[in-house]
């Protein structure tokens, strides 16, 4: 494609229907380099290479794919990649000048990082412009990818972001009319087992918590059981230090059951709870409020 | 007479101005008598709430478990306010009491009194005309609260956004406790809904009780329920200790008959009769009073069966 083109060229690829909310991403020639040398593109996306250096500059991609022709100083020249693929790009006027697109058919991230299992995760990004719908798919161990959750429908501009529950070990792709996106593989931790530990003195009870894996810099909140209003009631919270432990003191007068609840921030969703404890006593104890009068007695299961 | 009662407009006017030494001489002579009449001024207005029977979703008796949406449901309420109705607000005895935020607000008075009710409808929720409707106290028509087609006047179809001042005595049988409800054209329905309270009037030399509760028996959503919860734990759980005097206000709305009745208590009737079930119908009221020394936990509920296992259940916790 011949400089004088250009024009053209960019009018044509912005005028076509998929590119009327494509993005744009400049790659810059600021001297005798590609800035930057690695970019990722949504199938779609139109790239702009633009000339910054005092010289005449081209592009040659994926091996003679788009040709640029000669690229004069302070010009530049887009192209539209519509089909994905990984694309080798290179300046034959000076063959040391060379760099990589990667055209995905959608870009995708994983949130938050860290997740426990069983904690809702969110899977976000781009497909192409206009794509009506994307699916989720999901792989075990390296396994067979499968369809996971109802999928999303992107907005105007191929943005989108929905919610799976986090499996440990998974990775996570999306489908699109073009393909699939990239994996990722989101740190999930199995599961957290919390522990409680009560330790009394003549004045004061104190509820040890640990939990394992340590999740240091979560919150847990202290829960008693309120014997009049048949409720688990939260009564305290505090940070779990760098052991992944915290410790909740009580009057030693406190007669009541007590568990602890797990989440990632105050007030956030609870994560994990651990099992009943018997405040007097230290020991583990039947959830009261799973107690029903059902025939031969207290019956439930919540304990450890 | 505790210092929560509503304020007294009329002497707080007397302690201001220049003859403020004499007059507060006067003030402390009148004063130093419990039984001297009050104008007492009572804020209130119907408001829209979201209002949940059941907040522990459970029945513990019966280990029955419920989704909170089939428990919660809006309604429009009597609530107690500032002076104003600059802000809603529930005054200590009401918290203890277990009234002020299903049921209306207590308000209390003495054999008496004048009684000022300052009530405003803020019902956004039916956009429907309200009223208020006392019963125990004297009154002249126009504060009946009630809609009769070419005799009430404004007071007996407050329109949203409108108020309207209803002024009582406390006359010399108004004493005991009593219910107050809506009675415009709307009151079927939003008496199901919970637009009523009681009324507590003390004798004019009586001692206040250390304890007072308010039991208020009404179907509601298809649960039975006592100031507007369902099963134990969820409905009041009135507090007290042994040696203290305790008074049980005890009203019923709505289409059904109730009875009252507390566990491990007995109380004596006007003429002497120990009885420990009493029963009342709509609109029926009456309080019964003992000094406790029962320490334990107890249970209060009515004695219809059906009713009870519907929600008409409470406890009452004595701490010795």
């Amino acid at each position: 494609m011949k400089a004088r083109l250009l024009p053209a060229t960019v009018l044509l690829a912005l005028s076509a229907p998929a590119a009327a909310n494509a993005e744009t991403a400049t790659i810059a020639m600021p001297g005798k380099f590609f800035d930057p040398v690695r970019s990722t593109v949504v199938a779609g996306d139109v790239v702009v290479f633009r000339n910054n250096d005092l010289v005449t500059h081209d592009v040659r991609v994926g091996g003679g794919l788009f040709d640029s022709g000669p690229i004069l100083r302070f010009t530049s020249w887009s192209q539209q990649f519509d089909v994905p693929g990984s694309l080798p790009f290179v300046c034959t006027l000076h063959a040391f000048m060379n760099g990589n697109l990667d055209v995905v058919a959608a870009t995708l991230a994983a949130a938050p990082d860290g997740v426990l299992a069983g904690e809702p995760l969110e899977l976000s990004g781009r497909a192409a412009a206009g794509t009506a719908r994307i699916g989720v798919e999901q792989s075990l161990a390296g396994g067979e990818w499968s369809a996971v959750g109802a999928g999303a429908a992107p907005a105007a501009d191929g943005s989108f972001a929905t919610t799976v529950p986090a499996v440990e070990g998974a990775s996570y792709r999306v489908t699109t009319p073009v393909g699939a996106s990239p994996p990722v593989t989101p740190r999930v931790t199995a599961r957290v087992d919390i522990h409680l530990a009560v330790e009394r003195t003549r004045r004061h009870a104190t509820v040890r918590v640990h939990t394992m894996p340590a999740t240091t810099g979560f919150t847990a909140t202290l829960e008693l059981y309120s014997r009049w209003r048949f409720r688990w009631r939260a009564t305290r919270r505090v940070k779990l230090d760098a052991d992944g432990g915290a410790s909740f003191r009580l009057p030693a007068s406190r007669r009541s059951f007590a568990r602890v609840a797990l989440s990632r921030a105050p007030r956030g969703p609870v994560l994990v709870r651990s099992g009943t404890v018997k405040l007097r006593t230290g020991r583990a104890a039947v959830d009261p409020d799973l107690i029903t009068p059902s025939p031969g007695g207290p019956g439930g299961h919540g304990g450890h | 007479m505790r210092s929560v009662l509503p304020t007294r407009r009329g002497r707080r006017h007397l302690t201001r101005g220049p003859a403020a030494i004499v007059l507060s001489a006067l003030v402390a002579v009148l004063g130093s008598d419990p039984a001297h009449a009050a104008t007492r001024d009572v804020w209130v207005a119907a408001v829209p709430t979201t209002w949940n029977a059941v907040p522990n979703a459970r029945d513990a008796l019966h280990g029955a478990r419920f989704d909170p949406a089939a428990t919660t449901f809006p309604t429009v309420v009597y609530r107690r306010f500032t002076r104003g109705w600059r802000k809603p607000v529930r005054l200590a005895y009401e918290a203890g009491a277990g009234a002020g935020r299903f049921n209306g607000p207590l308000i209390r008075a003495r054999v008496g009194d004048k009684l000022r009710i300052h009530f405003k409808n803020l019902d956004t929720l039916h956009d429907q005309a309200h009223s208020m409707h006392f019963h125990g106290v004297e009154y002249k028509p126009s504060s009946d609260g009630i809609w009769l087609p070419l005799f009430s006047g404004k007071g007996g179809n407050v329109k949203p956004g409108q108020s309207f001042t209803y002024r009582l005595t406390a006359g010399p049988g108004s004493a005991g406790f009593w219910p107050y409800h809506d009675h415009s054209t709307a009151m079927e329905e939003s008496i199901a809904g919970g637009m009523f309270g009681g009324l507590s009037i003390a004798g004019r030399r009586e001692r206040r009780s250390d304890r007072e509760f308010v039991v208020s028996f009404a179907a509601w959503h298809g649960f039975q329920t006592i100031n507007g919860r369902a099963f134990v734990g969820n409905t009041p759980v009135f507090e007290a200790r042994v040696g203290e005097s305790v008074q049980w206000n005890v009203m019923a709305m709505g289409d059904e008959f109730h009875t009252f009745h507390v566990h491990g208590h007995r109380w004596r009737t006007d003429g002497g009769t120990p009885e420990d079930t009493r029963g009342l119908g709509p609109a029926e009221s009456f309080r019964v009073r003992w000094r406790e020394d029962a320490p334990g936990t107890w249970l209060y509920h009515c004695h219809v069966e059906t009713h009870m296992t519907q929600g008409m259940i409470g406890l009452y916790r004595v701490k010795s």
